[in-house]
């Protein structure tokens, strides 16, 4: 080994604490970036597995090819032919089974193992003309490639008398294989380049001030090596040489770190959100990924040990030894105020001053508290976001149960009365004609009476005819103010034209002539009883401003509700807990629902869904913010205890002009305190500035009512963990050299 | 009136074979107003005796005692205090402090003191140090015999009982060296300070009123200086 890397090496033997905290730093950083990939990698293989599983292994299948042709399709070098089966008769597989392959499979293929799957074809069906399913997998899976496949194999039949080929493509599983858009393609590139490059950037910013600091304290020993006659690339290499060292031990550390780290996402993924994704989420290591943080980590260390480099080569030998570059101070540059003094005395005078000196020290120390305090600020304000919108939402959808399609309120309220079913209500739409003039169309909605009274009474009605009563609901509260829809007051009457519904049953009757609404317009009056700002329908956005609600009772309702469903004007909602199974059984028993277009949805499952998704992301948040924290103390740990271990002397020299251990303790305390109140001043702005910019883009101030919140936790836990952190660093430190002797102190460094 | 009495005083390093006396079995009294050079070879324990009646560094055995006080059983900070009142110490590197200007340097065990500044004796005592014009300069703006000399500035300004210079002179030049050496003597002979300074340097010796010659950790001579005059004549000359 050559002298100079031996150097290095002893260099970092001898300062093995700060060795092993820029070790941690860099692994941590690299293990972020391989989780990434690695959880990514997980993520997608599982997907592919999990529609390999349902749908088969195929990317799509040539329908109903005559045997002796099948030939021609194996002889094409685009595709790879898997296996066979009969074509999906009815008769075959069955009305029901056919009529859900038809319908629903067209998004992937149908499980085939239990539809005769053929692995080969004797010599004497090869010869017949008996018509084929061909299961075939492409070589290539581009869209271009898929594309080209297809055109081939079909040309090639057609060319040998057949009229058409029916190609049945499992689109779930070409996507999962990365068949996309080459738009889509290039912006999947972009977004890892984007968050390989954050990452990354993040990475060299942590781990260079490492090296800068342990060059900047070797500066004496450059310049002994430059003063007998090293040449300043044999000192930069120094410097790289001990970049490429801690590679060597934080690149497999992070690997074991990623590994570890994936399991731990991956589990509380199958634990959050396994029953919404569908599938269980398992590890997937690509040596891909391994070969990507071998080179990038590589270059992340070289980059991040260049300056320090740079400075090692460019030191001249005599200010070197003299070390006078580390003293060139000016005395504006150090000014403190009268202020200072008076209130915390010369221990405060020295710790302003300190640190206006050292501020290229603290620089890295003070960004490094900034971007992981407004990273948590604003991260924490974005889940406290994401929090509101969703109590919101699920305190205004308290419904367990949804309904949707052509079920008339007649049927509902059998059903609810056979069931039992205690707490529900339902809404209608009555259609108005559109006006192209007006931006302040009206809409009606017409509300379950049950359902009705209550509204109208929490609204203030204290009448008891609600058969005649119309809310309007024209006004809209958002974080900007209240926006006013139509202008009408409690006893004006409104003029509306509306749309009879025996316009749908007619263009049920006569599905040959074109029918114009015009001919079914009918002008009705409706005098206003409450106007509201209060939300009464969810989710139809005419019914959340501009509408006006009235009962099923309201001579209205009675007329021009539609007779018949077909125009799926209805909305069920049942708020009764735990009675999804028997509301869907009692559907299917008594209704087409395939032909009626009845849905129902669990909605206690969504929102259950909802909040695990909510976890998952708080989890993946507040891991991220975590892992960088946890980079950023390292980086702090190293900036302070080198910061202060160079300044041993100078507190030698305060102690043994008599400052006491109380003064000396103070001391470091103000100057702790002064630096991370700075970065935490800055951190908490800049935290507020992204909350502002998360809920400028998510929650536009005209559509929503999300006030902007301030995010009290994040703030007080930041300001306690920063104190904490820099406290114990600084305790640690100055306890390591209170423990040495004054003046062995003095003698062992001297300017 | 003794100002310092050390009584067996000794300092020992490592264990065995390997055991050192620095400083073995000392003892002897300085009277207030007494100027006294220490003088002996490089590795004599000189420097470690002065440390040691500085508070700086802790004797094996033995006791000093400062004004009547016994500061060998003084804890950490009764002695940090003690010394910032009572000790004023010069170093051969002048240790100034890189972030305080001169007159911030000159106050500093003032202020630690939390004491009133006497305005009037900084004035005083700035212009005998000849720092007038440089009393807002930072020590890296200054060259090494001002430097010490605001060292020597620091010393002075609480009026200790005990001045200690540890080889004031060691880093400086001859015109410089000699300039420091005066500011001691007028010192002592100005405001009746009593200093004890370490040297190797037998001229700077002679301007002392009283030499100790130290060896192998042991007072080997302790004599009057006669001659203070005619030598800093000579010296001058």
């Amino acid at each position: 080994m050559r002298i100079v890397n031996k150097i290095s090496i002893r260099n970092l033997r001898q300062n093995r604490q700060r060795t092993m905290m820029t070790i941690a730093g860099a692994a941590l950083s690299f293990a972020l970036i391989l989780t990434t990939i690695f959880m990514t990698a997980s993520f997608y293989d599982s997907l592919e597995r999990s529609f390999i599983a349902t749908h088969g292994t195929a990317h799509a299948a040539f329908e109903s090819v005559p045997a002796n042709q099948i030939q021609l399709i194996k002889s094409e070098p685009t595709v790879e032919v898997l296996y066979y089966s009969k074509p999906f008769t009815k008769e075959r597989v069955g009305e029901k089974n056919y009529q859900y392959y038809t319908l629903y499979a067209p998004v992937g293929l149908y499980p085939l193992d239990a539809y005769d799957k053929i692995e080969s074809l004797d010599a004497k069906t090869r010869a017949s003309d008996e018509p084929y399913n061909v299961f075939i997998r492409y070589r290539d899976t581009s869209i271009d490639g898929v594309e080209y496949a297809n055109k081939t194999v079909r040309h090639a039949l057609m060319d040998a008398g057949l009229d058409d080929v029916s190609i049945r493509t499992n689109y779930d599983l070409l996507n999962a294989q990365g068949h996309t858009e080459e738009t889509s393609k290039l912006l999947a590139v972009c977004i890892a380049i984007i968050v390989l490059g954050f990452l990354s950037i993040a990475a060299i910013f942590f781990i260079r001030n490492s090296f800068t600091i342990s060059a900047t304290e070797r500066i004496r020993d450059f310049g002994v090596l430059a003063s007998i006659g090293a040449r300043p690339r044999q000192i930069r290499g120094m410097v790289f040489y001990e970049a490429f060292y801690i590679a060597l031990f934080a690149i497999p550390l992070s690997i074991a770190l990623s590994i570890a780290g994936t399991l731990g996402l991956i589990f509380a993924t199958n634990h959050f959100i396994g029953g919404t994704l569908g599938f269980a989420v398992s590890l997937s290591l690509p040596w891909q990924g391994i070969a990507v943080i071998v080179a990038l980590g590589l270059v992340i260390l070289i980059l991040a040990a260049a300056s320090a480099a740079t400075l090692a080569g460019r030191c001249s030998p005599i200010a070197a030894l003299r070390s006078s570059n580390d003293i060139k101070i000016k005395a504006k540059k150090v000014h403190t105020s009268a202020i200072i003094r008076k209130i915390w005395g010369i221990g405060g005078v020295l710790a302003s001053k300190n640190l206006k000196r050292s501020r290229n020290k603290y620089r890295t120390t003070v960004v490094s508290i900034v971007v992981s305090v407004a990273l948590f600020v604003g991260m924490g304000s974005f889940v406290q976001y994401i929090q509101k919108a969703m109590d919101e939402i699920s305190s205004q959808l308290a419904a367990n149960i949804t309904i949707t399609g052509a079920l008339s309120p007649k049927d509902f309220r059998k059903m609810a009365t056979k069931l039992s079913l205690r707490d529900f209500e339902y809404f209608g739409i009555i259609e108005t004609k559109m006006d192209e003039s007006s931006s302040n169309q009206l809409g009606i909605r017409t509300v379950s009476r049950e359902a009705f009274t209550r509204y109208a009474q929490k609204l203030g009605y204290g009448g008891s005819d609600f058969s005649n009563l119309a809310i309007l609901k024209n006004r809209a509260d958002t974080a900007s103010g209240i926006r006013v829809g139509y202008e009408a007051n409690a006893g004006d009457t409104i003029k509306l034209s509306i749309i009879d519904p025996a316009f749908y049953a007619d263009i049920i009757d006569d599905v040959t002539e074109v029918i114009s609404t015009d001919d079914y317009v009918r002008d009705v009056k409706v005098t206003v009883g409450l106007t509201t700002g209060e939300v009464i329908m969810q989710g139809d956005e005419q019914a959340n401003f501009n509408c006006i609600f009235i009962s099923e009772d309201h001579p209205i309702a009675k007329q021009y509700m539609p007779s018949t469903t077909r125009n799926l004007s209805f909305q069920y909602r049942i708020m009764d807990e735990g009675r999804f199974d028997d509301v869907d059984n009692y559907l299917s028993a008594k209704f087409n629902r395939a032909e009626d277009f009845i849905e129902t949805t669990n909605m206690e499952i969504i929102n259950q869904s909802t909040k695990n998704l909510l976890y998952l992301a708080e989890f993946f948040i507040f891991g991220f913010i975590a892992v960088l924290a946890i980079i950023g103390a390292t980086n702090i740990f190293n900036t302070i205890t080198t910061n202060i271990a160079s300044r041993a002397k100078e507190f030698a020299i305060l102690r043994s002009v008599g400052m006491t251990k109380k003064e000396f303790d103070n001391m470091i305390r103000l100057e702790s305190i002064f630096y991370s109140f700075r970065a935490l001043f800055i951190g908490i702005i800049c935290g507020l500035g992204v909350t502002l910019l998360i809920r400028q883009t998510f929650w536009s101030a005209d559509e929503s009512n999300v006030d902007f919140i301030m995010p009290w936790t994040s703030i007080i836990i930041s300001i306690i963990a920063v104190l904490i952190i820099v406290f114990f660093v600084m305790r640690f430190s100055i306890r390591r050299i209170e423990e040495k002797n004054i003046i062995e102190t003095i003698r062992s460094e001297s300017y | 009136m003794a100002i310092l009495q050390v009584e067996h005083l000794s300092k020992q390093y490592g264990k065995g074979d390997n055991l050192v006396m620095a400083v073995n079995d000392v003892s002897f009294e300085v009277q207030q107003g007494e100027f006294v050079a220490i003088i002996g070879a490089s590795g004599s324990g000189k420097s470690t005796l002065l440390h040691m009646l500085g508070g700086v560094d802790n004797p094996s055995s033995g006791e000093i005692i400062i004004g009547g006080q016994n500061i060998s059983r003084f804890s950490a900070d009764k002695l940090a205090v003690f010394r910032r009142r009572n000790i004023g110490i010069i170093y051969q590197f002048y240790n100034l402090i890189p972030v305080l200007n001169v007159r911030e340097n000159i106050t500093l065990p003032a202020d630690l003191d939390k004491r009133k500044i006497d305005e009037q004796y900084l004035t005083e005592l700035i212009d005998t140090l000849g720092l007038k014009e440089r009393v807002g300069h930072l020590p890296n703006q200054l060259s090494g015999g001002q430097q010490q000399r605001v060292a020597i500035g620091r010393a002075l300004f609480m009026r200790p009982a005990l001045i200690l210079a540890d080889e004031p002179t060691g880093n400086l030049d001859s015109k410089a060296s000699e300039e420091i050496v005066r500011l001691l003597r007028k010192a002592n002979e100005q405001y009746g300070q009593t200093i004890i300074m370490v040297t190797h340097d037998m001229k700077i010796a002679e301007y002392a009123t009283r030499i100790i010659e130290f060896n192998d950790g042991k007072i080997t001579a302790d004599r009057q200086n006669n001659r203070v005059g005619d030598s800093v004549d000579a010296h001058r000359q």
